[in-house]
């Protein structure tokens, strides 16, 4: 296994007094793909979030353990949640471009962080779309609206603003469920770039596409993991029934 | 209630036991050929044959479906992967019966000779060896499979066996040179007949356990690397 960038130690997490994740410990490897998968309701999503805090949002919601990302616990109090969440990005289900211009949207990050050069702007703005694998695409309209763009070209487009802030894991929540076959397959093979810079975590519904992208897969079920393993282990001969009954098609 | 998906695979673990059912059938009357010139058994043989050849394609086709749409992981994958395996396995087994019979008609005239060497035994080893591959494959019982990988070598042994002192008489004895012959090659058509069971076993194994055995020094030092050695919880990634 390679080196270890997040570690989770007996996390539990609540909604009020429902407990959603129960005591989980895993490790996530650096630039490595890392797929959550499980029935809805498992506590992947919730479980990804509480990697940069974005269930803090959540009124009366309460964690315990602790999430250790390069050494540091990201729920001490000292923590500067901003920015955490510039080194530990996100990208959602349904692309969330901003209602401006496809050179403004990679740019938001950079600007809000102080960043006024205009030709630095133009550097990361054309790094981050190249990056995002759809600068081809997009190098001469940057100035049209984000919304103009197709639902898999604003995905991407909202990769590539995540990658503007220079985060070092990406958090992807379902990032290619309303897409198409083709868009879905430029997603992944993004992925599968991204993955030698930046240590990625992704959930999926997609059994295929979490076989098809990951080195690790983690099964979720009832708030507790299951079972974690590399992805190949995973789909060929998972080490609990209860995995495999879900993978397979038998349950969930 | 069955979904189609396993709907389907109950369909292709039917055609691969029907399979397998019919080719042990065959050898069992090419034995019979070979033992008490029981000639009749020729024509059911090869009626047989085009039935294993139809399943053959049948399973062929069926596998390629469940792969194209429901795309099978774990073990319901090694089944299918086994199944075609299986398939050609005995699809072979199926031919090497009816060569058995083909060199039987000079053979069989002579059981006294067929006594010398003990091939009535080693017949009727091989036909044990078949009983427990249905019963491996219909109760997917690895140790017996790899039981009967044990016996398989112990048969293709005294194939060699019998083999050896085959051509020792041939060399001293001109004028049974002909019979010799015939002998030799059905002896060498039942080592084959073991080596496809031995896969068929081995396949067994790899559907049950995940593991592949059917290159012993090959998987040894794959297996360390390879599925099939998790325990659920690899390397530290563990809730508990």
């Amino acid at each position: 296994m390679k080196d270890s960038k997040v570690n989770v130690k007996d996390l539990s997490f609540y909604y009020g007094t429902n407990r959603a994740l129960k005591d989980i410990s895993m490790v996530i490897p650096e630039k490595q793909v890392t797929a959550f998968i499980g029935p809805s309701g498992c506590g992947k999503s919730t479980f990804l979030r509480t990697l940069n805090r974005m269930n803090d949002l959540i009124d009366n919601t309460r964690i315990e353990g602790e999430v250790m990302i390069d050494g540091v616990n990201i729920y001490d109090n000292n923590v500067d949640v901003v920015n955490l969440r510039k080194k530990v990005g996100m990208i959602f289900q349904k692309s969330n471009p901003f209602a401006k211009s496809i050179y403004d949207n990679i740019a938001y990050g950079p600007r809000i962080n102080g960043m006024k050069n205009n030709n630095e702007l133009d550097e990361i703005v054309e790094i981050s779309l190249k990056q995002a694998a759809i600068w081809d695409e997009v190098k001469d309209r940057l100035k049209m609206s984000a919304l103009s763009l197709s639902g898999g070209q604003q995905q991407r487009v909202c990769i590539a603003r995540t990658l503007a802030v220079n985060p070092e894991i990406i958090l992807m929540d379902e990032p290619a469920s309303a897409l198409d076959p083709i868009s879905t397959s430029k997603i992944e093979e993004l992925i599968h770039e991204l993955k030698k810079v930046y240590t990625i975590i992704i959930v999926t519904h997609n059994m295929q596409q979490a076989a098809r992208t990951s080195d690790y897969t983690a099964f979720f079920y009832l708030g507790e993991l299951v079972e974690m393993d590399k992805t190949k282990t995973i789909f060929t001969n998972p080490g609990k029934k209860q995995t495999e009954d879900y993978i397979s098609g038998r349950f969930g | 209630m069955q979904t189609y998906f396993e709907a389907e695979l109950a369909k292709l673990r039917k055609r691969v036991a029907k399979m397998l059912s019919l080719s042990s059938g065959q050898v069992d009357k090419s034995f019979q050929v070979l033992l008490n010139s029981d000639t009749d058994m020729i024509a059911q043989i090869k009626h047989d044959e085009n039935r294993v050849d139809k399943l053959d394609i049948k399973i062929d086709k069926l596998c390629q479906r469940i792969f194209a749409l429901a795309q099978p992981v774990a073990g319901d994958l090694r089944f299918i992967m086994a199944s075609l395996r299986i398939g050609n396995e005995m699809e072979r087994i199926s031919d090497m019966a009816f060569e058995i019979t083909k060199r039987s008609e000079s053979v069989s005239q002579y059981p006294e000779i067929l006594s010398q060497y003990e091939i009535p035994g080693l017949l009727d080893q091989i036909r044990k060896l078949f009983i427990q591959l249905n019963e491996a494959f219909s109760n997917n019982n690895a140790m017996l499979a790899y039981d009967i990988i044990a016996r398989c070598k112990e048969r293709e042994e005294d194939c060699e066996s019998i083999f050896r002192e085959v051509v020792s008489q041939m060399t001293k004895k001109s004028n049974v040179i002909i019979i010799a012959t015939d002998l030799i090659l059905i002896i060498r058509n039942l080592e084959r007949i073991i080596g496809h069971v031995e896969n068929i076993a081995e396949s067994i194994i790899f559907i049950v356990d995940a593991k592949i055995v059917r290159h012993p020094k090959l998987s040894a030092d794959k297996q360390k690397e390879e599925p099939g050695q998790n325990n659920g919880a690899g390397e530290g990634f563990s809730s508990e």
